[in-house]
């Protein structure tokens, strides 16, 4: 007991502080001197990466991230809530699982608000590894509503951060072309919050320094076990007895929504008189086009049955907003597939706005059609 | 966790940066006071929204102004009146029941208001309050300033989770002016953040799913052995933890010259229950000795012959454990938590009162070492109420019995 008292007495608190601040700023200068160890040695295709990871662009995994992409002849799908894990099975699982689809497999970046926008200053901080890249991406109407048709800050600062929108080496002509959504979402912030990501991201960055570089320059073989892979062992979506059919027993046909659903007093229209969403997707393709990505665009259903029950009014205000993404996507060249028939049929979807995994089912149809045609998969 | 985001680490430091060169070039104690509230406000702010420190700061403005009548009229309608006023008005706020039976009831136009206000940190606000409120008609707190009252209440560092500071302490540090002193302060802070990020950090990840949750135990052990580890890992990890916090906010108090007063003393070396809660979040027990437990010793002993002084303290140590229970959490475990050690603490009495005078061995060393291991099973014993939901504990009772 008397050594505890002894170590707490002010006078050795102290004189243990000065080591303490010593050893921090010479740990935090050392630390830049560590070389960074080189992307290109994963080799198996990366199934997602984890969000810290995009969010402050951890340099190496991202190159890495893309590089098995391409290397493995594989997409990468990017997507918004829709996108994320379904029971049942998504849309990319079941091109993951098809066994008349060889040798390409279907990596995922995908989570709810996560727009075409939000990944702009990760491919401008990574085009090298970006070129001949193939994305698929999966527009949802639903962002045109009035609660989402603008730059959402929450959104973005969930999946990126103030200096990763910034430093790119860009004529003013490309900067007017592809950053309208970054500057969309920076002239947002406030002075506070620019600084307080500005000093995460260094404050990441001194931490890197010994958590990646030393750790991975001293034990390299550690550095693949960060990332989840793309599993060789098939899951077999096809034994369920609900594969490639709508759950008529728990659907409100009416609504055209699952039963335990229910908050169907919930309702946005569409925001006609906003054009950010059109921006968005417009400097995406753009820099798509630039970069050399080649680009495939989902227009995906949104729940006409339930638009139809809240508000008819509505719905033609939802058919509008379709048309002007597929005519912008046209007169862009943008290859993309129209997945909105699928807005009127029964069982398509869980809720107001996510599609279900037979909603899933007949997007992946749809994608394995139009791909296995241009791509002979 | 006070520094659970980048942007209060970065404001802390600023903040800090900015106090202690202001302190090396002025000695203004007002413009000290100025640049901690500003400090305090703006950090909390990234925690809370802006109408919760709006409505806090108006009662504190109430409770500063009452507090200063008190200190020159001895009004004991006031002080009570006021005390339950105050009580009434966190009680709604914290207890989802009262909320409940108020909703529809005449004092439902309470519940905008109160309810708008972000938890955060209330309970010890409420602490702060009653401590201002008692000690002002005590006359102990006779000099006080609305400025460092403010300071007082918000102090970023100990509001969500202690050490309860007292006014007249906070007071005198932060107009304390001795730089050496401060300089090693300073120094002490940074070693005592260390020791809370290593506890906290370091430590507390390791083994929090298997003390929280035995179940993830049971895939290797029995269900009894799996209670038991997990048992043993709770009670190291909520030690370390709330521990490890206080160090941190302790430190961080340390950095910009305020020494706030200690909340852990080993106690799991205590040679019983009594001791236990004098060395374990001792600020909380200090404040349940005084503004509960004394008191309620002066109502029993009105109630209750004087002559039997041993059934009143054990009264008077169920009643304040019940209340220190439901302080918790308003979930029935957590009251039989507060009952769990009110029991202990009676039992502990009368074992002191009755039978240790008349033990031969009780001075030896065996005997310390059997009371610490004893203490420290009963501890450990009760976390399971604290831990665990009234649905699980009987699931836990009927794995083990």
């Amino acid at each position: 007991m008397n050594l505890i008292q002894t170590i707490y007495k002010t006078k050795n608190l102290a004189n243990n502080g000065i080591f303490i601040v010593v050893c921090g700023l010479v740990l935090l200068i050392i630390g830049y001197f560590i070389p960074d160890i080189k992307s290109g040695m994963i080799k198996k295709q990366i199934h997602t990466l984890n969000g810290f990871t995009t969010k402050h662009n951890d340099q190496t995994e991202l190159a890495d991230f893309y590089q098995s992409i391409k290397k493995n002849n594989g997409f990468l799908v990017l997507g918004t809530s829709e996108t994320t894990t379904l029971k049942g099975g998504n849309y990319y699982d079941f091109l993951n699982n098809d066994k008349d689809i060889k040798g390409t497999k279907f990596s995922l970046l995908a989570g709810a608000g996560r727009t075409c926008g939000i990944h702009i200053p990760l491919l401008l901080h990574h085009q090298a590894e970006v070129d001949s890249l193939k994305i698929i991406y999966f527009i949802n109407p639903v962002y045109w509503r009035t609660d989402l048709c603008n730059v959402s800050v929450e959104y973005w600062n969930r999946y990126s951060n103030y200096k990763v929108c910034g430093g790119f080496d860009l004529s003013p002509k490309e900067e007017k072309a592809f950053l309208t959504p970054i500057m969309a979402y920076t002239d947002k912030l406030n002075w506070f919050e620019k600084s307080a990501q500005y000093m995460e991201q260094v404050i990441r960055s001194a931490r890197r320094n010994y958590f990646h570089k030393l750790r991975y320059s001293i034990s390299p073989e550690d550095y693949s076990s960060q990332f989840r892979f793309l599993s060789s062992t098939k899951v077999d979506y096809t034994s369920d007895p609900l594969y490639g059919k709508p759950n008529l027993e728990s659907i409100d046909t009416t609504w055209n929504i699952l039963k335990s659903f229910t908050n169907k007093s919930w309702f946005k229209p569409i925001d006609k008189a906003n054009n950010y969403r059109y921006e968005e997707l417009t400097s995406f393709i753009k820099l798509c086009e630039s970069l050399g990505i080649k680009a495939t665009f989902i227009v995906g259903p949104y729940n006409e049955r339930f638009i139809t029950q809240y508000d008819p009014k509505s719905l033609g205000n939802y058919n509008g907003t379709v048309q002007n993404i597929k005519q912008l996507l046209t007169e862009s060249n943008a290859e993309f597939i129209d997945a909105t028939d699928i807005s009127n049929v029964i069982g398509a979807f869980n809720d107001h706005q996510h599609h279900s995994s037979y909603g899933a089912f007949l997007i992946y149809r749809k994608i394995k059609s139009q791909l296995y045609e241009k791509e002979s998969l | 966790m006070l520094f659970n985001n980048y942007s209060i680490f970065i404001c802390f430091v600023t903040f800090v940066l900015i106090y202690n060169t202001v302190k090396l070039v002025s000695k203004s104690i007002a413009l000290r006071n100025i640049i901690v509230l500003a400090g305090n406000l703006f950090i909390l702010l990234t925690l809370v929204k802006e109408h919760t420190l709006i409505v806090i700061a108006v009662l504190c403005l109430l409770v500063f102004l009452v507090g200063k009548v008190l200190q020159n009229k001895n009004s004991r309608v006031l002080l009570f009146s006021s005390l339950a006023l105050i009580i009434v008005l966190f009680s709604i706020r914290n207890y989802t029941y009262i909320q409940e039976s108020i909703a529809s009831g005449i004092f439902s136009f309470l519940n905008a208001p109160i309810l708008s206000v972000e938890k955060l940190g209330l309970s010890y606000i409420l602490f702060r309050f009653v401590h201002y409120l008692v000690e002002s008609y005590k006359n102990k707190i006779q000099k006080s300033n609305f400025i460092t009252f403010l300071n007082y209440i918000f102090f970023f560092p100990s509001i969500i989770a202690g050490p309860i500071d007292t006014y007249n302490n906070f007071s005198f540090w932060i107009g304390n002016s001795k730089l050496k002193y401060h300089r090693s302060l300073f120094f002490a802070g940074v070693t005592r953040i260390f020791m809370g990020a290593v506890k906290t950090i370091g430590i507390v990840p390791y083994i929090i799913h298997y003390a929280t949750d035995y179940t993830i135990l049971t895939a290797n052990f029995s269900p009894t052995l799996a209670i038991f580890i997990s048992l043993l890992a709770y009670s190291a990890y909520i030690y370390l933890d709330f521990s490890g916090y206080s160090d941190i906010a302790i430190g961080s108090a340390y950095l910009i010259g305020i020494k706030t007063p200690e909340n852990f003393n080993n106690p799991y070396v205590s040679q019983n229950l009594s001791e236990f809660w004098k060395r374990w979040h001792i600020t909380f027990s200090l404040f349940l000795k005084l503004y509960v437990f004394k008191p309620t010793i002066l109502f029993y002993n009105k109630l209750i012959n004087p002559k039997h002084r041993l059934i009143v303290t054990i009264l008077c140590y169920l009643t304040t454990f019940v209340i220190c229970g439901l302080w918790h959490g308003d979930k029935i475990n957590f009251l039989y938590w507060g009952l769990w050690h009110g029991v202990g603490l009676a039992i502990n009495k009368i074992w002191t009162v009755k039978i240790k005078p008349i033990i031969p061995f009780s001075n030896n060393r065996s005997y310390a070492f059997f009371s610490i291991l004893l203490t420290f099973i009963y501890v450990t014993i009760g976390w399971v109420f604290f831990n665990y939901s009234e649905e699980q504990l009987v699931t836990i009772y009927n794995l083990i019995k």
